[in-house]
């Protein structure tokens, strides 16, 4: 028969290539370990910052000076962040840094945001919910239509499934009138109505201008934030602080981070080094006085404290590294090269590359050169050939599709 | 013969009573503003100084008036101020009919407010409280002395509009919006 | 001859292929039942609120359909062909072998490839009469995968059937296993879009194995 050894010859390389990602995966499903971060919070009273950590199942709180605090000293010391408790048990300050405390006041000004590379890298539906921004009710309530922004924005009636052409017209007109230029690149949201209110879509336009589009008292609102003039926009992220006094989050290309500000839409810059937007993830606390920024990447975490509102550096930043996931050491050891399919950083799937160690290459050369000269001393010199470079490169995943299709 | 020369006298009294310049007040702010024509046409856009001039005759009547947002009720949007060019005027619009709220973006922005146009009345007596209130209040808070001076103030303006006007009470005007436009 | 093959390959496989689209056909049916069903207890707003905001699909139910589809319609092709070795038969008639097998594949690939048009045709217009385009393509991008999945897991379980040592056949299931998990990874719509193409390749490319399968049975490794 013809071709046999082109159909063995692709036998071994897919199964090759299969068992590169198989086998791999199946051992970080045993080996991976956590990087086991402690949580760490800006104390407004040491001026400095403080951890919390699980050690032998059992909260451990430190600063980083190193002393130790016990979970009630923990609590005084941070009270913006745990006001509730020491108000439960009567000892929260009257004044903080001098500003007089209503818990009113600390409920309003204290949020969490959270920016993680999935949300860029994601498949979207393309299809939106337009709340009323000012319904002047307690609750958001789900309107009859959702609507699309490709080439034009057109609302389609859920019960009939047509668009509905006056209000798709009444949105347009205005869309245009604000020169807001289509096709549309992306469309952000809070699609929820789980939320304190509505602020409607960031929009941005094929100039890559961030236009503000919400629905007011049945009519269309549209503006220019003119923030795209300043920034090249990769991502925005709309947040209901309680406040009101930001509408989100600006992710420039370059990883730079701001607030986009509720009274006129000013850009504040994040006063952090720029951030890898497709590999690492960032989480803002953020509390009457400080926005404590904290960057995940995968082998370590930076910690940085801003004031809150100018969000301008207010003390030095300082780095933890991630606890050596025992993948990474069993990897470098068994696959010098392997294939990974999915990504912590997209909800896409993609084969990718992935180097595990210098010394597997060794381990696998060497197991390449006694499969080759031992066990398969018997094969065509093509075969020998191939299965002596795909052991060397891929290890143990190699040396079992070459034991597969060996005679 | 006699009913006529009454009814003739009044209309003089009245008109030279209404041709004075009258004081208005809204909020903290004293203005002066000169009586206009109260003949309008019935679908008349008034402007800040036509609709307070004409304000006791319009109260509980339907009037369209424009001006200028220069705040909103940031957290519930049910109300707004608006203010003539000079910003030396202002009304409290309510979100009222099919105003669900006033959004935030409206500050600064130029709106036409169809609603109707509410008097409340403050009684002496009630201005007598804001009186002790504030007299109260300057025994309390050291250093707080130009505020209390300025609510002070009005309170006097207050009582002298009252006085001038023959009147036991006090006009605040305010609009139930019930529809408004962005100009 | 190929009329000939053709009609012995649904002289096999009749019976399989009618009890396959009767599934086909019962869970379609269910599935847009079921959207009507939520439309009228849970309400056509909600409904779409949690398509929208969660973006859930609605042919979850045929996941595994294709699937198992390739896998009956291989072995109730090649089972009768192996056993006794019959397959042998088959190779001596008056075509090249290689040709022979190729159109036993196609006849069992045109079959599959029908059905899951048929299917796929119908979630485009079903989707596009209950809701809206998008959600329709959002449909279609999960289940796109899955049809993928079923010829490739017809080809790779024929590479298996005729495959002549069973210890060999055990031994394949492992790495075939694998490359048909690759099909049904549980990952939202149109997560698969850049993927798609290596898929489609390994499909094409897992033709070869089914020959490797048949050089080893012509050479008659025990």
């Amino acid at each position: 028969m013809k071709y046999k050894s082109i159909y063995a010859f692709i036998l071994l390389i897919v199964s090759a290539w299969i068992l590169s990602w198989v086998v791999p995966a199946l051992v970080r499903m045993g080996t991976t370990t956590s990087p086991d971060y402690p949580f760490v919070y800006y104390s407004s009273l040491l001026q400095n910052f403080v951890t919390r950590q699980q050690v032998n199942n059992k909260p451990v709180f430190k600063d980083v000076s190193g002393n130790n605090y016990t979970l009630q000293q923990y609590d005084s010391i941070t009270p913006l962040l745990n006001y509730r408790q020491l108000s439960l048990s009567g000892n929260m300050p009257d004044t903080i840094l001098g500003v007089p405390i209503e818990m009113k006041l600390l409920r309003s000004k204290s949020w969490v945001w959270r920016y993680n590379p999935r949300d860029l890298q994601s498949p979207k539906l393309g299809l939106f919910i337009m709340y009323e921004s000012q319904s002047g009710r307690a609750n958001l309530e789900s309107p009859e239509d959702v609507f699309r922004m490709e080439d034009n924005i057109e609302f389609i009636i859920k019960q009939t499934g047509e668009v509905n052409k006056i209000k798709s017209g009444l949105f347009q007109e205005k869309l245009e009138k604000e020169k807001f230029a289509f096709p549309t690149q992306q469309v952000w949201g809070n699609l929820s109505n789980r939320k304190p209110y509505d602020e409607g879509y960031f929009v941005l336009d094929s100039k890559h201008q961030l236009f503000h589009v919400k629905m007011v008292n049945g009519r269309p609102y549209v503006r220019d934030t003119k923030a795209g003039k300043e920034v090249n926009i990769a991502w925005f992220s709309i947040l209901e602080v309680p406040d009101k006094s930001i509408y989100g989050f600006v992710v420039s290309k370059e990883g730079n981070l701001y607030t986009l500000g509720g009274d006129g839409y000013e850009l504040t810059k994040f006063d952090i080094p720029a951030i890898d937007i497709r590999k690492q993830s960032v989480m803002v606390m953020t509390n009457l006085f400080y926005s404590m920024v904290n960057v995940i990447s995968s082998d370590s975490t930076s910690y940085h404290v801003l004031k809150a509102g100018t969000l301008v550096k207010h003390d030095d930043s300082f780095t933890i590294k991630a606890k050596t996931d025992r993948w990474n050491v069993v990897a470098s050891w068994l696959f010098p090269v392997y294939t990974s399919i999915s990504d912590k950083n997209t909800q896409y799937l993609s084969p990718k590359i992935e180097i595990g160690g210098v010394n597997a290459f060794f381990v696998s050369v060497l197991l390449a050169f006694l499969f080759t000269f031992t066990i398969d001393n018997k094969s065509k010199p093509v075969m020998r050939i191939a299965h002596l470079v795909l052991i060397g490169l891929l290890g143990i995943p190699g040396l079992l599709a070459s034991l597969l299709i060996k005679k | 013969m006699k009913k006529i020369l009454l009814l003739l006298a009044a209309i003089v009294i009245f008109g030279a009573s209404c041709s004075d310049s009258t004081k208005q007040q809204q909020g903290n702010k004293e203005t002066l503003v000169e009586q206009k024509d109260v003949n309008l046409p019935k679908d008349q856009v008034y402007t800040m100084d036509n609709l307070l001039a004409n304000a006791e005759t319009l109260v509980n009547k339907q009037v369209k008036v424009k001006g200028f947002v220069t705040h909103t009720c940031k957290h519930s949007g049910r109300r707004c101020f608006l203010a003539n060019e000079s910003q030396e005027l202002t009304v409290r619009v309510e979100a009222k009919g099919n105003i669900g709220g006033f959004n935030r973006e409206l500050v600064g922005s130029e709106i036409e407010v169809t609603g109707k146009l509410m008097e409340r009345r403050l009684t002496i007596g009630e201005i007598d409280e804001m009186e002790n209130a504030i007299n109260e209040k300057r025994v309390k808070d050291d250093g707080a002395e130009e505020s209390c001076d300025a609510e002070m103030a009005n309170v006097a303006q207050m009582r002298e509009w009252m006085k001038k006007k023959g009147k036991d009470y006090y006009s605040i005007y305010y609009i139930n919006g019930e529809e408004y436009n962005e100009l | 001859m190929i009329k000939s093959i053709f009609y012995k390959e649904w002289i096999k496989s009749r019976w399989v292929l009618l009890v396959i689209a009767g599934v086909f056909t019962s869970v379609l049916a269910y599935s847009f039942m079921n959207i009507s069903n939520n439309f009228r207890v849970s309400g056509v707003n909600e409904y779409w609120e949690l398509i929208v905001q969660k973006g859930i699909s609605s042919m979850g139910y045929i996941k595994y359909l294709p699937l198992l589809s390739g896998m009956l319609l291989a072995i109730a092709q090649f089972v009768p062909e192996i056993t006794n070795k019959r397959l042998k038969l088959t190779l001596h008639l008056p075509m090249a072998e290689s040709k022979m097998i190729l159109f036993m594949l196609g006849f069992g690939i045109i079959c599959l490839s029908m059905l899951f048009s048929v299917t796929y045709l119908t979630t485009a217009i079903g989707m596009n009469l209950y809701f809206c385009k998008e959600i329709a393509c959002w449909n279609l991008s999960e289940i796109y995968p899955w049809l993928c999945g079923g010829i490739a897991s017809y080809l790779l379980s024929v590479w298996i059937c005729l495959e002549p040592v069973w210890k060999q056949r055990v031994l394949m299931g492992f790495p075939g296993l694998c490359a048909i998990a690759l099909f049904y990874f549980d990952e939202m719509p149109g997560a698969y879009a850049p993927f798609i193409g290596y898929l489609i390749a390994f499909v094409v490319l897992s033709l070869a194995f089914v020959f490797h399968s048949l050089v080893r049975f012509k050479d008659g490794e025990q």
